[in-house]
């Protein structure tokens, strides 16, 4: 089996808002056609990641090291130019809310054709009209009247969808879908996440999909990357991170899914502050077992070929494992 | 996929057959809008009984923060009855909120900025003039909340402490109903589950009955005894929780269900119910649901079904699912 090449690749990369670092040393990759599902809760770095990748971090936000790869470039690194070739063409986005990131005062038709102008070059008219095609693509029902609606003309969904067309106007390698159906009901979202799913086997693309809910990552992740404190705490398979979850706090947010007990477990404490984070494990604070080695910070350390986790308890594991095989 | 995990209830519940402390019957609530009338709430009628928890599920429009707020006076009816603890529920909201209290979605938006907490969970004592006393402690230690807090503003407090300060609020009177609007939409996994088990902890401590309404069916599953589906201003399918979710008889409450994501299913996407709900503005005959129903037959185009009661469970069908 050829091993694929990632098509987007973060290697060490940190985010500083002055004196405080908010992403401490992210390494993800993810390959065409693959889903890599970002989880985590709130303030835990998920969302900066994905607009570090697009150079859209807020102001104050500056990358302070590591690299983002991506078609033999570093993002890190390269001009806002070269990154607004990128935005929306190579690299798209679909973030939560369609309705505050729709413009309502312009035509559905001319806000696709933006996209579709910026990047390829057609006239006005084509632009238009492959905006038309964009819409029947995601399902849009009548799409060349809807081309013509303004946003609050559309339904919930529509507008979801609408998103969606735009964000698939130029064929892009890497899609990151940021909380793209947090704002919707259950059936809309069952909806939208199909329609993602096949538009990404139809174009092969790579989706980095972030989102606080784990049922939707797993249904759709083909690996996960837990963050916890602006770090990727645990990061494998789908199976590996949901089933055989290894970092305390992943275990403990599995638990605190409503199941079959009838009271629910529930980390305890909160997360730690930013600006108070120093050189040790992050979680030890609210961790149920206290490793001895807790004011070190752990690396991602191989549970197997497909699995890490940042975790002291997995290096036990591995010594254990190594004195029963003597 | 759903099958209901053997999940013990206990023993406050099985005396929860008691007299209905909250009854809605055939409730209608129409919008006037330009272009026509929207009836939000279409003839929908229920039973809370003392000490339960009731869950109303549906989608996005469906009417269930409509007929919320019927129940807290808040929206006139055009039809039907409101009865909280035997008295019609009036325009004159006089002491209806020592019967009824609310829990929003969001604590950020439903506390005032500029209060200091405890002056919040107070106000509703002063309003309905009762001295305070030290019921404002009392009450933030019933919720997990140190009463040195509150003298805190609500921006100083973490999303998880906030809404616990909108659950003392909606305690302070020591309401026999509380009603829930997606108390944890806004809260991360963690706190979710907090909040959570208070919820419960508290039903069990003050037995009070909840009014829960939520479009997340697995804290539903877990929260409530008895769940009301709700489409387009009707209620399709009431029933216990765990029978209604191992076995739904409404195509839509199934629907509703295998849409929903589970860590079951890793790598399968869930069921897409296809269509979203219809214009409310278009009058519609027969079943609401008719327009994306695998188990439509003739005659839903015209007549809304009767209600079929089987097992301590109502549902409105003509062609049900069969198990």
């Amino acid at each position: 089996m050829e091993v694929p090449m990632p098509v987007l690749e973060i290697r060490g990369l940190r985010v500083g808002f002055g004196a405080t670092e908010i992403l401490r040393g992210v390494d993800l990759a993810v390959d065409s056609g693959r889903t890599l599902g970002i989880v985590g809760e709130s303030g835990c770095g998920k969302s900066m990641t994905g607009l570090a990748i697009m150079g859209l971090l807020p102001v104050g936000g500056k990358i302070t090291s590591g690299s983002i790869l991506f078609g033999g470039a570093d993002l890190a690194r390269v001009g806002e130019r070269r990154l607004r070739k990128l935005r929306g063409g190579d690299i798209a986005m679909v973030f939560q809310d369609p309705f505050t990131s729709l413009n309502p005062s312009m035509r559905i038709a001319d806000q696709i054709a933006e996209a579709i102008l910026l990047h390829r070059d057609v006239s006005v008219r084509e632009a238009r009209e492959l905006a038309v095609k964009q819409l029947a693509e995601v399902s849009v029902p009548a799409p060349a009247s809807a081309a013509r609606k303004f946003p609050h003309q559309l339904s919930g969904g529509q507008r979801q969808r609408v998103m969606v067309a735009m964000a698939f106007a130029c064929r892009p390698k890497v899609l990151i879908a940021d909380e793209p159906t947090t704002a919707l009901d259950v059936t809309l979202q069952a909806q939208i996440l199909a329609l993602l799913k096949e538009l990404q086997d139809q174009h092969g693309t790579a989706v980095i999909l972030i989102s606080h809910d784990i049922g939707v990552i797993a249904s759709v992740s083909d690996a996960i990357a837990v963050f916890y404190a602006g770090k990727v705490v645990e990061e494998g398979l789908a199976a590996d991170v949901l089933k055989k979850p290894t970092h305390p706090y992943t275990i403990g947010l599995l638990a605190s899914m409503p199941g079959g007990s009838e009271r629910l477990y529930s980390i305890p404490g909160q997360p730690p502050d930013f600006r108070t984070l120093r050189s040790a494990c992050s979680f030890r604070e609210r961790c149920p077992y206290k490793h001895a080695k807790s004011e070190v910070e752990p690396e991602l350390l191989t549970i197997s070929d497909t699995h890490k986790a940042a975790c002291w308890l997995v290096e036990d594991a591995v010594e254990a494992a190594g004195m029963k095989a003597l | 996929m759903l099958a209901c995990r053997g999940r013990r209830r206990s023993g406050r519940n099985e005396g929860a057959l008691k007299e209905p402390i909250l009854t809605v019957e055939d409730a209608q609530i129409t919008f006037f809008v330009p272009g026509g009338s929207i009836r939000a709430v279409d003839g929908a009628s229920l039973e809370l009984r003392a000490g339960e928890t009731l869950a109303i599920v549906g989608e996005s429009g469906c009417g269930k923060t409509t007929l919320a707020k019927a129940i807290l006076g808040l929206e006139p009816l055009s039809g039907g009855k409101i009865h909280v603890l035997g008295s019609a529920v009036t325009p004159n909201l006089a002491g209806l909120a020592e019967r009824v209290g609310i829990v929003w979605q969001d604590p950020y938006a439903s506390l005032d900025p500029r209060w200091r907490i405890g002056r919040s969970i107070e106000e509703p004592l002063r309003v309905n003039g009762r001295e305070p006393g030290n019921r404002v402690s009392e009450v933030m230690q019933q919720v997990g909340l140190e009463p040195s807090l509150r003298n805190r503003f609500p921006h100083q407090l973490s999303g998880g402490q906030r809404q616990r300060v909108a659950i003392a609020r909606a305690l302070a009177l020591n309401p026999p109903i509380v009603l829930c609007d997606e108390p944890t939409a806004a809260l991360d996994l963690s706190i979710r589950a907090q909040i959570l088990n208070l919820l419960k902890d508290l039903q069990a401590q003050l037995s009070c009955a909840y009014l829960y309404i939520s479009h997340d069916l697995t804290t539903v599953r877990f929260v409530a005894d008895r769940v009301a589906v709700m489409y387009l201003g009707k209620f399709v399918e009431i029933g216990p929780t765990r029978e209604v979710f191992s076995l739904p008889r409404h195509p839509y409450t199934k629907a509703l269900l295998r849409s929903a994501p589970t860590l079951e299913t890793i790598g399968t996407l869930p069921a897409v119910l296809p269509g979203e709900l219809p214009d409310p503005r278009v009058l519609m005959h027969g079943c609401p649901f008719k327009t994306r129903c695998k188990n439509r037959i003739e005659i839903c185009a015209t007549d809304f079904p009767r209600p079929t009661v089987e097992d301590g469970r109502t549902y409105y069908c003509h062609n049900p699912v069969r198990a």
